[in-house]
């Protein structure tokens, strides 16, 4: 099921679930998700005292705070999200799925309705009501947060509490997006609790695990909530007990897994795959909703010209990168849609890898000796992929230097002149496409150096399209666009490389890369 | 008496506010800190309010200024990131980093004396060049290396000792192995050139003509001399190791305080690299005072040509 | 010209004690040539060689990737005689690599010692001879160095100004003066009253003479013992950078910048992080008996064996 389908099933599926009614606690809350779909039901036999009384998990970084206004990054969402929950979450094929939520639908393009599951409690007793919801959003928005995500929801300017389990979103303009950045930026906090207590230290969600305790540096310590509402769409818990460790560099991460001292890890380096492999564990590979692109600017020479950027994006051999250094995993792509999400269009090839074709446009646009440029990327990023590019790119010419730059110096060069105009960007979740085009591809993103008149309308326009179908002609439009005259070097889908040692219980990665100790069956 | 102290107290007050300014310096130099600690994504809107909320708005020399003031009343800041107390965050990892610097020195000690008074003892012998060598390879590896090098070794292969964290003291050994080699190296170094130095000298064959063995010739007088600047070094050592062992605790996920000082860096959190920096630059000059001190005590001729401070 | 009067690594007990009677008029001494010494020698002079000419007698491109090529074992680990000492993540070949390595890491060694040591040296001096005011300043900028985190001003530095060789340069220089500056402040200090000391100043001689032509070349026994040290201590700091991510950028090749960069394959292909490893370690066991020849050499005790 395509994005649009489901979301155009939400705006339809009032009369479905209205039937199934309010009344009787858990019963309720069971049914509709039944119809949802039959596989989200709890297993036979996963009874909390048949869970492995430990876990250990391996997170690549320490979140600085548990208070999910305030999180921006995997190893935090993955601490979060299993404690928290929010209305909706992403399904592994990137459909979304209710979660808190028994429903939620477009009253009209500038109202969403939601509906909540009746019966849900946080970790301390507290019900889950849609005051929460109310609560949870305006915690984000507050001034005194000074919550770095609050312009995702920017376009929300009242909340109307309906009924303890009813409450309205009124926008000021049509944003069919606002789903996705629910799942991901709107987790669900008791307004009672938090009203008196710290939570950025001691969170309380309704989420499948509840907070013990955090020592900063070493570790959280999660255990598992007996009263997690059944047959959630995240799946069911998989220990009592799960400690997130922090462990910043892989070979660590590795040596880990292989002396037992965590049961799953993130970020296993592909060269040491078979060490895993040898040493009794496994790595689960998993295709994770992403794109990797290099920007170019158009607002300079000689990258004006799109035979310029035509040429760069031929030059680069990507299905040699993908066998190489990503161990064959990995999609190339047409443009920064990815499959799985809005826009992607299977039907239309990348380019391929024709350097010859790629020193002739040069020449046509007036630079058969090629040109110098620099190309950057964030010192979180492997540097063995940039490094790989920059030698290509040199060897049809385009002399380039890759420059490694500190993540905080990186964020700030966006619309710098005298920074690299390449920039190498790793950009996820991509289930919907807003944020980034938004941010990146507009003439108006304040990360934005791209200007493209054609691409400009198509983006204006697919924002405010509320019909499904309409929407997706727009983006495939867009695809066909921003392939012909791109804006970047198209490069790839992301992958996920988690080891998974030998006595961890059954665990499924999720394509939103947060490790939550949950398993779907 | 008091004048001395009050005039060191002085001296280090001095030293503090150099720090805190050049550390204030570095991290506006590179640009907007709004960048480091909020998401990637956040639009202008935000980042003004976020820089509203910390004052980041405000011209630099009155954040210097408001900063200091609020130092002088104890109050040292809340993180930029994660928005709790600054000294806190500190306080809450030094005794992780002061048990390793403490362990890995003691390391050092009990493996730099012999070795070094091995290497002296016999010179061109064979124990003397195997000493020798065994320093110098502590001297020459790269710790990340080492320490990857122990993880897989005893973690992995073995499975003696923990990989990483901070679970229970076997976490401790093989960090503080991995910081001990450096410092190991250098004092026997020291040891050997001490004793050299000795082995000849007037006194030593004073104290041989009054019929004293070779051995408590050698362990009494001579190591007595090697150490003031044992010492010295040991100092200048712990006050490195305070500072953050960076690497070492980046390899082994040790929560000490020079993985926070880097993520603080890395995130341009002034009030958290502040606090990092006063905590070790106190504990740098207090480290100094006693070393100064323990060195007079050893050697009553440095209280005269040691000049200054 | 050498003076006779003790000189160890530089911490050694005399460093700290006034040398009062052994001081004598300078004689010219080079030290006695001894098997560790020659070992010394020959690895120097080896590693300089190699850093000079090896580049150019190379024939392969250190810089030429080849994806298909990537983790080929060297020779004695049953690869070909095409990459000797086998590839890299890249498929580059590393023997090119190394000996292009020896060049930058040499250089980043050399230079950022040499700075460190004109700059410590000359405060030394200035401290330890003028005294007074300057000493106090000199030692304040010195305790507040030895204070500020090195991880602090290394990312500070290079976030701000970028991972450019000379960059890199400046944050290992700023890390090592401090060295210089405490020895030699007491070796002058102690100086300040030495017998030919007073004659130049009698003679007419100004500050800057006197400190220039008399005291420095007195100094430079234990300065040159720490700088032929430091040399090593830099090429591991720079490597220690590497790991950081602060290191020079990807044009320079340095073996510190191989050994980080080859962290992730030590379990499968270790040669990759091992063989820059040991170049590294070559270089630091020549420097460290390098120094230790110079240091027992010039002691008086030479001349009792």
């Amino acid at each position: 099921m395509s994005l649009e389908e489901v979301l155009s099933s939400l705006i339809t599926r009032r009369s479905l679930l209205g039937s199934a009614g309010a009344g009787g606690a858990l019963a309720a809350g069971i049914a509709p998700s039944r119809t949802l779909a039959s596989a989200l039901l709890l297993p036979a036999g996963q009874t909390p005292e048949s869970l492995v009384d430990e876990i250990v998990i391996d997170l690549s970084s320490e979140p600085s705070t548990l208070d999910p206004a305030l999180t921006y990054e995997v190893n935090g969402w993955s601490i979060v999200h299993s404690m928290y929950d929010s209305l909706v979450q992403y399904a592994p094929d990137g459909t979304l799925e209710l979660l808190l939520a028994e429903s939620m639908e477009f009253v009209d393009p500038t109202t969403i309705q939601i509906k909540l599951k009746p019966g849900i409690t946080f970790h301390n007793g507290e019900l889950l009501d849609s005051s929460a919801v109310a609560f949870s959003l305006s915690h984000i928005v507050a001034e005194e947060t000074a919550s770095s995500i609050a312009g995702n929801f920017a376009t929300i300017t009242e909340t109307k509490v309906i009924d303890p389990l009813t409450i309205q979103l009124l926008l000021s303009a049509p944003s069919p997006w606002l789903p996705v950045q629910i799942a991901s930026w709107l987790a669900v906090l008791p307004p009672v609790y938090a009203a008196s207590a710290d939570v950025s230290q001691f969170p309380v969600g309704t989420g499948p695990y509840q907070f013990v305790e955090w020592n900063p540096g070493e570790h959280v310590v999660l255990e598992v909530n007996p009263n997690y509402f059944a047959a959630s769409a995240k799946g069911s818990p998989i220990a009592k007990r799960v400690v997130f460790r922090f462990v910043a560099e892989p070979a660590t991460r590795v040596a880990d897994l292989l002396a037992g001292s965590a049961h799953i890890v993130r970020g296993v380096p592909i060269d040491q795959i078979s060490a895993v492999e040898e040493g009794g564990s496994a790595v689960k590979i998993t295709g994770l909703s992403g794109t990797t692109f290099i920007r170019i600017p158009t607002d300079v020479e000689p990258y004006s010209d799109p035979r310029v950027r035509q040429a760069l994006n031929l030059a680069v051999d990507i299905p040699a990168i993908i066998d190489a250094l990503f161990a064959g995993n990995g999609t190339p792509l047409a443009n920064f849609f990815v499959p799985g999400g809005l826009g992607y269009d299977p039907a239309l090839a990348p380019y391929s890898y024709d350097p010859e074709k790629a020193k002739s446009l040069l020449a046509e646009a007036g630079y058969p000796e090629g040109f110098e440029t620099r190309l950057s990327y964030a010192s979180l990023e492997r540097s063995d992929l940039v490094e790989a590019i920059a030698g290509q790119l040199t060897e049809v010419g385009i002399k380039t230097v890759a420059e490694r730059v500190e993540v905080a110096t990186f964020n700030q060069q966006w619309k710098d002149p005298e920074a690299a105009p390449l920039r190498y960007v790793s950009w996820r979740p991509m289930f919907y496409p807003y944020t980034l085009l938004n941010l990146i591809v507009s003439n108006q993103g304040f990360l934005s150096r791209h200007d493209n008149p054609g691409v400009q309308s198509l983006i204006d326009s697919g924002a405010v399209e509320t019909d499904p179908v309409a929407r997706a002609e727009i983006y495939n439009e867009l695809g066909q666009v921003l392939h012909d005259e791109p804006a970047a070097i198209y490069l790839w889908s992301l992958t996920g490389f988690f080891g998974v040692s030998s006595d961890a219980p059954a665990w499924t990665p999720r394509s939103d890369d947060y490790i939550l100790p949950m398993v779907r069956s | 008496m008091i004048g001395f102290l009050l005039n060191k107290i002085a001296y280090s007050v001095a030293v503090l506010f150099a720090v805190v300014t050049a550390i204030f310096g570095l991290i506006h130099l590179s640009g907007d800190p709004t960048a480091g600690f909020t998401a990637p994504g956040a639009s202008p809107e935000q980042q003004a309010v976020i820089r509203e909320q910390f004052g980041l708005d405000q011209p630099l020399p009155v954040q210097y200024l408001t900063y200091l003031e609020r130092v002088a009343q104890g109050d040292f800041g809340d993180s930029w990131r994660a928005r709790r107390p600054a000294m806190t965050a500190v306080i809450e990892r030094l005794p992780a980093t002061v048990i390793l610097t403490g362990t890995s020195i003691a390391l050092a000690l009990a493996a730099g004396l012999p070795l070094g008074t091995i290497a002296a003892s016999r010179p061109g012998g064979i124990t003397n060049t195997l000493a020798s060598t065994t320093a110098l390879a502590g001297q020459a590896i790269p710790g990340f290396f080492l320490g990857t090098l122990l993880i897989l070794i005893f973690a992995v292969k073995l499975q003696w000792l923990p990989s990483s964290g901070r679970d229970s003291w076997q976490s401790l050994i093989l960090p503080a192995i991995a910081l001990a080699a450096y410092p190991t190296a250098i004092i026997s170094r020291l040891i050997r050139s001490s004793l050299t130095e000795t082995l000849g000298q007037d006194y030593i064959r004073t104290a041989q003509s009054k019929g004293l063995g070779k051995r408590a010739i050698v362990l009494g007088h001579a190591l007595r001399n090697a150490l003031l600047p044992t010492l010295a070094f040991v100092g200048l050592q712990i006050g490195f190791l305070l500072g953050g062992a960076v690497i070492i605790e980046s390899v082994f996920a040790y929560p000490g305080i020079g993985l926070l000082a880097l993520g603080a860096v890395a995130d341009r959190d002034l009030p958290v690299v502040q606090a990092v920096a006063i905590v070790v630059a106190v504990a740098i000059i207090v480290i100094n005072f006693l070393v100064d001190a323990l060195a007079r005590l050893l050697d009553p001729r440095l209280r005269d040509s040691l000049g200054g401070t | 010209m050498a003076n006779q009067i003790t000189i160890g690594m530089g911490l050694n007990r005399s460093t700290f004690a006034e040398p009062a009677a052994t001081i004598r008029m300078p004689q010219r001494r080079v030290p006695r040539m001894t098997m560790a010494g020659a070992f010394a020698h020959t690895i120097l002079a080896g590693l300089i060689l190699v850093a000079m000419f090896g580049p150019a007698i190379m024939s392969t491109d250190p810089f030429k990737q080849s994806l298909r090529n990537r983790l080929l074992a060297p020779v004695f680990l049953g690869g070909t005689w095409t990459h000797p000492l086998g590839t890299d993540q890249l498929g580059r070949d590393l023997l090119a690599r190394l000996v292009e390595g020896a060049r930058a890491s040499l250089i980043i060694g050399l230079t950022a010692t040499l700075i460190a040591g004109i700059a410590g040296v000359s405060l030394g001096l200035a401290a330890g001879y003028l005294g007074g005011r300057t000493d106090r300043i000199v030692n304040f900028f010195a305790d507040v160095q030895m204070a500020l985190p090195f991880v602090v001003v290394a990312i500070g530095v290079v976030a701000v100004l970028g991972n450019s060789t000379r960059n890199v340069i400046a944050v290992l220089a700023v890390t090592g003066w401090v060295g210089y500056t405490r020895v030699v402040r007491l070796q002058a200090a102690s100086l300040r009253n030495a017998m030919f000391v007073d004659a130049a100043r009698a003679a007419g001689a100004s500050r800057w003479r006197v400190m220039g032509r008399h005291i420095m070349p007195n100094v430079m026994g234990p300065v040159i013992v720490i700088a032929s040290q430091q040399v090593a201590g830099m090429i591991l700091y720079e490597a220690a950078l590497s790991y950081l991510g602060l290191g020079v950028s990807s044009e320079t090749i340095t073996w510190g910048g191989m050994v980080a960069d080859g962290r992730e394959t030590l379990l499968t292909a270790w040669w990759v992080s091992i063989l820059p490893g040991v170049a590294i370690a070559v270089t630091i066991l020549g420097m460290n008996l390098y120094g230790d020849w110079l240091q027992e050499g010039l002691s008086p005790m030479a001349r009792h064996r």
